[in-house]
């Protein structure tokens, strides 16, 4: 795939990334930085709302520890 | 009812020796064994047992990491296996088409996606996580193979798979076989693929006491079928698929016919979960040679179930005896799970392709590492070494399973 297509507003089904692999990386999400995601999270459509829930997760991380 | 005749057109194997489909029959027919001694390093002990792995087989690279990252290792080893056979029927891998919305995949596999299911398992109780992984329900589902299949060669008729321990693949492939015959389906995709490396599904076959022991020395020869010695069974892994195909469809197209698949039956025993029973094997053979209109005189070779287990080789060869009569005169037998070992789910499907290759290279495997036929699995003609048979005309390829579902089916050499 072409770098230049994932740009923040691009969506995450045209790229590839469907709905299992959305899951799947947000269980990527808790392992990695250790945290459990609330019941409500909404799931990512796009890319910068993928990139804004790490942003977040990190910062919350961070925050606590 | 109007039968159409069953055309075996597409042939595909992820060989345990690693190499081509003609690689390995050649290897069979040489006695060539590719059991190898397994260690599982696992927690609370190893455990070392003879097995046959595709040790050489590697989902990723076989398949590309996007796919085989949203596979089980069964349904890789299912994929390699069909998209081989697809390659080999001379169609085209693409995912959509219409034209195809009758074509289906029958699959085979007795244990599904343990491997999945055991990390989810790891995870949980013993590295104390909370959540597991949410592909395990699709990586681990029994149906995800012929699931993925459909999806990645457009097949938009039936897709389903069974799940009959021993005789899955040979009842998958019996199923899908009626389906072209019936005329229900010009194609069907079938076959099996189990992984029984799962450290938990290994100790449970060991707890039932019928693996054959083995160290790094003896492991090659540890699977024995007929023999005075033999000692238990040896598991495998392993994918294997065939494409079945409306013969008038094969022949307008001018596809390659491997053999002509001409009869299948499937009985129960309904006596016990595990003892096998000589009538449930007598009838699927008898049923199965009615079903082929096939004499018995007209078969000359049988690829036997012979697991190399105390209690089911003398059953299965009682019911050759009962079939065909006693004495060399009736049709050859031989074991190759001495060879490549027990698949399981995949067992009927890989002794399917053993078959029709005899049929077709007019030359039988032997059993191997039998040199001394048990009394009790006598009278009968035992293939101690490769023959070549230039007149090999019919062969059944037999499965009897756990639960005690038997399945037989039979192939015709093309042209012959």
């Amino acid at each position: 795939m072409e770098p230049d297509r994932i740009v923040p507003e691009a969506l995450l089904e045209p790229l590839g990334v469907d709905s299992l692999m959305v899951l799947e990386l947000m269980f990527e999400f808790e392992q990695r930085f250790g945290i459990t995601l609330a019941k409500g999270t909404p799931t990512p459509r796009t890319v910068s709302e993928m990139a804004s829930l790490m942003d977040r997760l990190r910062s919350e991380r961070q925050s606590s520890s | 009812m109007d039968r159409r005749r069953v055309a075996i057109t597409g042939l595909g194997l992820v060989s345990p020796f690693g190499g081509s489909l003609t690689d390995f029959f050649g290897r069979l027919l040489n006695g060539e064994s590719a059991i190898q001694l397994l260690r599982l390093d696992e927690p609370p002990r190893p455990l070392c047992l003879p097995f046959v792995s595709c040790r050489g087989f590697d989902g990723a690279t076989v398949l590309g990491q996007a796919m085989a990252a949203t596979m089980d290792r069964y349904a890789q080893l299912a994929t390699a296996a069909a998209f081989a056979a697809w390659d080999d029927a001379g169609f085209d891998r693409r995912p959509a088409g219409a034209e195809r919305d009758d074509w289906g995949v029958a699959w085979g596999t007795a244990l599904g996606g343990t491997l999945a299911y055991e990390k989810g398992y790891r995870e949980l109780w013993l590295k104390g996580r909370e959540r597991i992984s949410p592909l395990s329900v699709v990586l681990g589902m029994n149906n995800a193979a012929n699931a993925h299949l459909s999806i990645q060669l457009g097949l938009g008729g039936i897709s389903v798979s069974y799940t009959v321990a021993c005789a899955s693949s040979t009842i998958a492939i019996g199923e899908a076989f009626r389906r072209v015959r019936s005329g229900e389906a010009p194609v069907m995709l079938t076959g099996g693929s189990d992984v029984p490396q799962a450290y938990g599904v290994a100790r449970a076959w060991e707890a039932l006491r019928i693996l054959a022991p083995g160290d790094a020395g003896t492991s090659a020869s540890a699977c024995r079928p007929f023999s005075v010695d033999r000692n238990g069974l040896v598991l495998g892994e392993g994918g294997a698929a065939l494409v079945l195909e409306d013969w008038e469809h094969a022949l307008a197209r001018g596809a390659e016919i491997h053999a002509e698949l001409i009869g299948y039956a499937t009985t129960c025993d309904h006596t016990h979960l595990v003892r096998p029973e000589l009538d449930g094997q007598f009838r699927a053979l008898r049923a199965t040679l009615a079903d082929a209109a096939l004499a018995p005189q007209e078969v000359d070779y049988i690829n036997a179930h012979g697991t190399a287990t105390s209690e089911g080789d003398p059953v299965e060869v009682d019911a050759i005896r009962r079939v065909f009569g006693t004495g060399t005169s009736g049709p050859a037998v031989s074991g190759t799970k001495s060879m490549h070992g027990h698949l399981l789910g995949a067992a009927g499907a890989i002794e399917a392709i053993v078959t029709v290759l005899a049929l077709r290279e007019r030359a039988i495997p032997p059993t191997a590492h039998l040199t001394t036929v048990d009394p009790a699995c006598g009278g009968i003609d035992h293939v101690l070494a490769a023959r070549h048979e230039p007149s090999l005309r019919a062969a059944l390829s037999s499965s009897f399973a756990f639960g005690g579902s038997n399945a037989v089916l039979a192939f015709r050499a093309a042209g012959r």
